[in-house]
This record gives C-alpha cells, structure tokens and sequence, in this order.
C-alpha cells in the first residue's frame, strides 16, 4: 500500500465535505467513521514491513515519524467523536477543515523535502485560523493566532533558505552548524508549539475557540508537530553545548513563568491553556539536553501532554456546555452531576502533574534523568537550575490543578433539585475523554512495552521504577483497604452538612478560584502580575503598540487636507532639485 | 509474591505502621512530660485505631462519595508505598525491586492531595479552607525540598539510586551538605504537618481543616497512613543525608521533630511562605552554588 496513502484519503474526505451541504445528522456518523478508517490505514502502514525505513527522496519513515504517526490518528478519531457532539452548525465546513488539518498533519510528518514541509505548515495554520472561528466572537484572537503563526512561517522559510545554501539541497538532511538555520527553525517550532515566547496566541485562542477545536490543535497536534520540528532539527544538526543550554533555559523560564501565570487565572480555559503553555517546556527542556534519555522523555512528554490536556479541554468543554460559563467562581460540586467528566478530568491532572504511576510522571521523570545527565557535561550549575524549575513547575502544576478540580467539581456548592436533568452527560462528549483517560494510565503503567522498547529498543535509564509492580501495589492496596473497610462492617450514615454549629448555607460555599489571592498579592508577585496584566509579557500586543506608535506619527503626514499634501509635494521636489544640484 | 510480602508485611505496611505506632506513642508521652503529665500507656495508638475502627462512619449529605471513600485507603496505600521504597534500599539492597529518589519524593506527594481532595469533597467551608491551606504549604516546602536533593545530586555526582547515596560519604559532612540537611529538618516537620507548620490542620482555627467531616474507619484510614508517614520520614531524611540509618539518629530526628512541636507557635500561611520561599529558598541557594563550587 502506498505510503502517500493517509494524505491523499484525508485531502479527500475534505474535499468531498467541503461541498458536501450540511446534513447534520449523517455527517456526525460518518465523521468518526471515516477518522475511524483513516486510522485503520495508519495502523496498517505502521506494520507493514515493506516500507523502507531509511530515507527516500521524499518520505522520511523512522521512529520519530511513526511515532507521530499515530498519534495524528488517535487524536483525528477521538476528536471527531466529541466534535459530532458538540458542534452544531456548519458541520460539513468543521469537518472538511477538520480532515484538512489531518492530511496537512501527515504531509509534515512524512514529508523528507523542507518545501513540502512548509507547504503543508502553512496549511495547518490556515486550518487553524478557520476552525476557530466557529464561535462567535473568536475572530480577533483568530486573526493574532493567524499572524503569530504567520509570522513563524517566515523565520521557517527563511531557515530553510540558509540551509539550502548550506547542503545544496531541500531534503531533510544532515548538515553543518548555522546558528540563523538553527534559531529560524527553532521559532517556528516554538510558535507552533506555543513556547515562550511566541505563547501569546494559546491563551487567546483556547478562551474563544471551541473547546473540541482548542483541543485538537493547539492542545494535540500543534504540540506534536510543533515538537516534531524540534525534535526533528536535533536529530539533524550537531548543536552546541551553549545553544542546548540555552535552549534547556528557555524551556525551564516558559516551564516557570507559564504556571505562574495559570495559578491565579478565574476561568477554566484560560488557566488550562497556560498549562499547555507551561508543559511545552517540558519537552522543550528534554529536547534541549541533546542526550538520548532527554530526548525520549520529551518525545514522550509530548505524546502524554497532547493525551491529558486535551482531555482537559474536553473536560472543560463538557462543563462549559452544561452549565454556560467556565468562569471559576460560579461553578463547584458538579462531580456528583458530571461523574465520568469529573473522574477523567482528575485522572488527568493527576497525569498532568506527574503522580506515579501514570503517564505524565514517566516521561517526566526520563527528562529528569537526561538533565542530570546533561549536568555532568557542561554548565552544570544551569543545567541543575533548569532541572529544579521543572521539578518546582511540576509541584505549583500540582497546586494549580487542585484549585481547578476543587473549583469545578467540589467544595460546598449546592445545587436546588431537579438539576440532574440540566446537567446531563452525552455520550459523545463523554466517550473520548473516557479514552483519554484510560491512555493516561495504560500509557503510564506499560510505559517500557508501548514507549521505549518499541522506540528505542533498549535505553540505559540511570533512576529506578517499576510501573508496572507499582501500580500492582496500588491495587493490592486499595484492595485490602477495601476489605478492611468491610470486615469491619461498618455503616455508612449520611447527614446535613454542618459548619460553627449551624446548618450550611449556600454563601458559606468556598469556590477555589481564589485559593492563591496571598500569593498574587504579596511581593514581588503584586508588580509581576501588574507587568502581565498591561500585557507588557505578550511579544504580540507590544509589538502592535510599537506599530500603532509609528502609525500615529505617520498620520500626522497623511491628514487628507490636500494643501498639506501638495506642500509637501513641493518639499519633495525642491530637495530633488537641490540634490541634483550638488551631484 | 516476594514483592507483596514486601509490601504488605517488612517494610512495608505492618512494619512501618507498628514503628510508626511506637514512634507516635514516644511523641505523645515526650509532650506530655514537657507538659507535666503523665503520658499515655505503650499501646494508646492500637487503642485509638480499634476504637476508630469499630465506630459508624458519617459522611455529609452533599459530599462526593466515591471520592470522600478512596482518598483515605489511598493516603494509607501510597505513604506505605514510600515506606517500602525507603526501606527495601536500607534493609534489601540487592533486591531488584527499587525506587529512586525521585520516585520517593513524587509519591511523598500523594498523601498531601489525598488529603486535599478529601477536604475539598466534604461539602464543607472548613474543609475547603484546609484544602486550601494544604496546598500552599505543599507549594511553600516543594521549592526548598528539591533544592536540598539537588545538593545531594551534585555532591554524588547525579545519584538516584538510595542504595549508593547510602554507600557515599555521607552528604552532611560538607558546608553545602550540612545547610541542606538543616534546611530538610525544616521540610520534614512541614511534610509531618506538625507545629509551627501544622495550618493545614489548625484545630483552634478551622477544626482540624481536611480532617473536619472524617470519623470512624475513614479517618481510621488517615491515621495509619500518618503513623507511617511519621515512621518513614526521618528514615527517609537520615538516609540521604546521614549516609544511612540507625536507632539512634531515627530517635534523634523524632526527637527534634517533637522538641520543634511543643515550644513553637503556629505560623500564618503567608509567614509560612514567606519563610520557606524568602528566607529557606536563598539559604539553599548558597548551599546549591557551595556545593556546585566543591565544598
């Protein structure tokens, strides 16, 4: 079967929906099976031995790519699932960019020529910019995401041309040092990505965006391509020790200051998209050791981070349809309405701040063990500042999480009767994040089985961890709790909640959203977040107020009074002539 | 098979909750001879536990059940799993099933969320108050805690593994070493929740925080998982400072926890940050580039 084949039944599908009309009801069905058949290929082609792995003129077929692969895959199906549940109108356009993106995806991946590659960058871009825009009211934060990335694709562009001019050729080969090669590439990796500090459109996109949508691309497959690239540029160039290190540093500062950021956000979104943010310099910060068990942890951290946060995101989308506001301070107690949406969503921050044994701990922990490594070369007192902020980053994750879960899902917060049947779980929306999850804690536990021998065949770790004997553990344990619990054959009674003696009422309920108020108010936190809050952090808005500055200093030339102009004229010509002049 | 023994029986759960029990009843009877009192019996733990285990256990109308049920036996589960993980490197060197350090210390988390979720799904203001107070000590002691392992990791040289930390000369003997072995007594008092950084708990303020709607079997549940929090901690710490363990420096680091419990106040949250983040957090930072420097 031809290698080709994923794109072309992508570029298809979505030029046969794109002038399909929008029959809603089909297309909802047919959606996930058609992701279901794309899938089925990948699956086909990954164990088909018969494609060469090495490198032809135009497909590149290594472990880096099929890795990828199927994940471009698992996340297509997954979230056409909870696509056809959620959005509802103009499905045949969703689901056309939908597979656009998908094939675009693919062409990146596999691509071995730089100019497709761009190509296709380009397009998932575009993609981008037009799913956003099926909310209402997302059109500003599309236009900066469509510039940012935009703006990346130049510096890609323009990376190539240097390394064009290095190898003599467009293929993806190895080839010498550039720094302009290196840090052009790297921008646009960033960018796509979401690492500091070319973040500034996640936060935007991921509060206007639908949910599904923040959920496939910035959350999933920008972090996968984004990585890839990364990844990718390693792989192929020698780097040196002071460009890893720097590198590994500004992984570590996008690590720190993103989850700074999201500890004193209000609104589910927001807070979940600086994490996306935050957990970019995981990887960026493996990927920056240059060593192989730093590497393998932040391949892998990408894979875990695109599973949980976009299971995050659904989560998040799931409440938000339920109850019409993500805002922190109105919601709470909706664990006993939304069950699977709360136990998937707790699953998953616990991936996401890394709490063994699932999935988000292994790959942190192999990233870990590949900065330690990397402190034995050089630089050793940054490289073990750089391992401290990830470590810190991982606990103040923590911290953010629980905030989000008490928040959303618990506390005091009461509901008046009859609300069983406003907030309803859908199958739909529910089905995916259940996948999710469960990929959370397979991916965790067989980590050695699905991750590292398949990838790297036998890697030397330097730390200890048996997930799997662990995770038996857990369950032995759990289990004689259990037993305990019942031979001691106690009853469970339920009673009215109580505080200071008095029965509760509905003002005592403590939403979470102002858990850290100490910390965003106490110095020198107060003047940071001051800092942020004028936006002085977001590259974008400084960049359009430099911008706006020159303009208004244009304008006073450009006043439409047309003496003015004609002085002007005037003053032009009497220069040219006095030039002349003196030539 | 040999695993589950492990973890079940020595050292893990029965062995480190019966060290945990003693180590509780010494804590006991020492404050209460600095109060003047006469103590209670050797056995005033089991007590305790029967008495919580044949009582009725009351659960808030509105709490969240499932998760009201699990956290406890989970809190119990994973502060035994760290008491094997430290204890297997210190009595089964050889064995093949081993934690590193950053597993020990990543499950070390565990119990502190238990708790704050067991809080947050009480249905109750208190409760959330305490939740919220858990984590910002949690934030407040994570910082200074892996500052000190990273001065172990620089001293041995980027050492996982507990079994050859121990086998090294041990970290405290260094400046660098002997800063962060003092700075981890202040993380390990935190970490026990016991006075001056016990306001998660605060029972004069919020009545016992998280803890406030537990009762019976449950609350049975986050008793022994603190009693072998209490037995693994300074094991854990003497470890990997104190180049391995004895009776005497196991007592001597109880004894310091409790001596710092009953002649301290309670701190504020914010002076708890302020302390570990302003003032612990620079001192490690000496102890860091001291021992990055050799000394």
């Amino acid at each position: 079967m031809n290698i080709f084949l994923p794109i072309i039944f992508n570029l298809i599908v979505a030029f046969v929906l794109f002038i399909t009309p929008d029959w809603k009801k089909p297309l909802k069905v047919i959606a996930p099976i058609l992701a279901f058949a794309n899938i089925v290929i990948g699956v086909y082609l990954l164990f088909n031995p018969n494609i060469p792995e090495k490198y032809t003129a135009w497909i590149l077929w290594d472990n880096l790519t099929k890795l990828v692969f199927f994940f471009i895959g698992f996340f297509g199906l997954v979230l056409s699932i909870y696509s056809a549940g959620f959005i509802k109108k103009k499905l045949n356009k969703y689901f056309s960019y939908f597979f656009l993106t998908l094939a675009s995806a693919y062409g990146i991946i596999l691509s071995a020529n730089w100019i497709v590659l761009i190509i296709f960058w380009g397009i998932s871009g575009i993609t981008l910019y037009l799913m956003m825009q099926f909310n209402s009211g997302a059109n500003l934060a599309a236009k900066k995401t469509l510039i940012i990335l935009g703006g990346s694709d130049s510096f890609l562009i323009l990376g190539v041309a240097v390394l064009y001019r290095l190898t003599g050729s467009f293929g993806i080969l190895s080839s010498t040092w550039s720094m302009i090669a290196f840090v052009c590439i790297a921008a646009a990796a960033f960018a796509k990505a979401g690492n500091m500090p070319f973040h500034i459109w996640i936060p935007d996109c991921a509060d206007k965006a639908p949910p599904p949508v923040t959920a496939f691309m910035p959350a999933s497959l920008d972090k996968l391509l984004g990585i890839y690239l990364l990844a990718r540029i390693f792989s192929i160039i020698t780097i040196p020790p002071v460009v890893k290190i720097s590198v590994m540093l500004i992984g570590s500062i996008t690590i720190i200051c993103a989850v700074f950021m999201a500890l004193t956000q209000h609104t589910a979104k927001k807070l979940l998209s600086y994490h996306a943010i935050s957990q970019v310099g995981y990887m960026v910060l493996g990927i920056g050791t240059g060593n192989p068990l730093g590497i393998a942890g932040g391949l892998f951290h990408m894979i875990n981070n695109s599973i949980y946060k976009s299971c995050l995101f659904l989560g998040t989308g799931q409440v938000e349809k339920v109850s019409k506001t993500d805002h922190l301070d109105k919601l709470g107690g909706l664990a006993k309405y939304l069950p699977i949406t709360f136990t998937s969503m707790l699953i998953a921050s616990f991936a996401i701040s890394g709490l063994p044994p699932l999935n988000g701990f292994f790959s942190k922990w192999l990233i870990y063990q590949g900065v330690l490594a990397a402190t034995a070369e050089q630089y050793p007192f940054l490289s073990i500042l750089c391992l401290l902020a990830a470590l810190f980053g991982s606990a103040l994750t923590l911290a953010s999480f629980m905030k989000l879960m008490h928040a959303l899902f618990l506390g005091a917060k009461k509901y008046p009767k009859g609300a069983e049947k406003k907030f309803k779980e859908k199958f739909s929306l529910v089905f995916p994040q259940i996948i999710l999850a469960l990929s959370c804690i397979v991916l965790g536990v067989f980590a050695f089985d699905l991750f590292i021998k398949p990838m790297y065949g036998n890697l030397t770790l330097t730390g200890l961890w048996h997930p799997k004997m662990a995770m038996l553990l857990i369950v032995v344990g759990l289990v004689l709790g259990a037993l305990i619990f019942l031979i001691s054959r106690i009853k469970i009674r339920r009673v009215k909640g109580f505080a200071g003696g008095e029965g509760l009422r509905p003002d005592m309920h403590i939403s979470g959203a102002d858990f850290y108020e100490g910390i965003e108010n106490g110095q020198p936190f107060k003047f940071i977040y001051g800092l942020a809050e004028k936006k002085l952090f977001d590259l974008y808005e400084v960049l359009k107020a430099m911008a706006f500055y020159v303009i208004k200093l244009l304008r006073y030339l450009h006043n439409g009074v047309l003496t003015n102009y004609l002085s002007w004229i005037l003053a032009g010509g009497v220069i040219i002539l006095v030039v002349i002049w003196f030539m | 098979m040999k695993t589950i023994f492990y973890f079940l029986v020595f050292p893990g759960f029965l062995f480190a909750l019966i060290v945990g029990m003693v180590a509780s009843y010494i804590e006991r009877k020492v404050t209460a001879r600095v109060q003047w009192r006469v103590g209670p019996p050797i056995l005033q733990p089991w007590y305790d536990l029967l008495k919580l285990f044949t009582k009725e256990s009351v659960v808030p109308e509105n709490a969240h059940l499932l998760t009201f049920l699990a956290t406890p036996v989970l809190f119990m589960v994973s502060a035994t799993l760290v008491a094997m993980y430290a204890g297997m490197a210190f009595f089964f060197p050889d064995a093949a099933f081993q934690g590193d350090l950053i597993v020990i210390v990543y499950l070390l988390t565990i119990p502190p969320i238990c708790l704050i979720l067991a809080g947050a799904a009480s249905a109750n203001p208190l409760a959330s108050l305490g939740a919220s107070r858990e984590i910002k000590l949690v934030l407040s002691y994570e910082l200074v805690f892996w500052m000190t392992i990273a001065v172990i990791w620089v001293k041995t040289g980027g050492e996982l593994s507990l079994v050859n930390i121990m086998n090294k000369p041990p970290v405290m003997y260094s400046y660098s070493g002997g800063i962060a072995s003092v700075l981890a007594l202040f993380v390990m008092q935190a970490k026990l929740g016991r006075v001056p950084f016990d306001i998660a708990e605060a029972e004069t303020e919020i009545m016992a925080g998280a803890y406030i709607e537990y009762s019976g079997p449950l609350l049975g549940f986050f008793k022994m998982g603190q009693y072998i929090l209490l037995a693994t901690l300074p094991f854990f710490i003497s470890s990997i400072f104190w180049g391995g363990v004895n009776v005497f420096k196991y007592v001597a680091l109880l004894v310091i926890v409790i001596l710092v419990e009953n002649t301290n106040p309670r701190l504020k949250v914010k002076q708890c940050l302020k302390l570990f983040w302003f003032i612990l957090f620079p001192l490690s930072l000496v102890a860091l580039i001291l021992a990055v420097v050799g000394l």
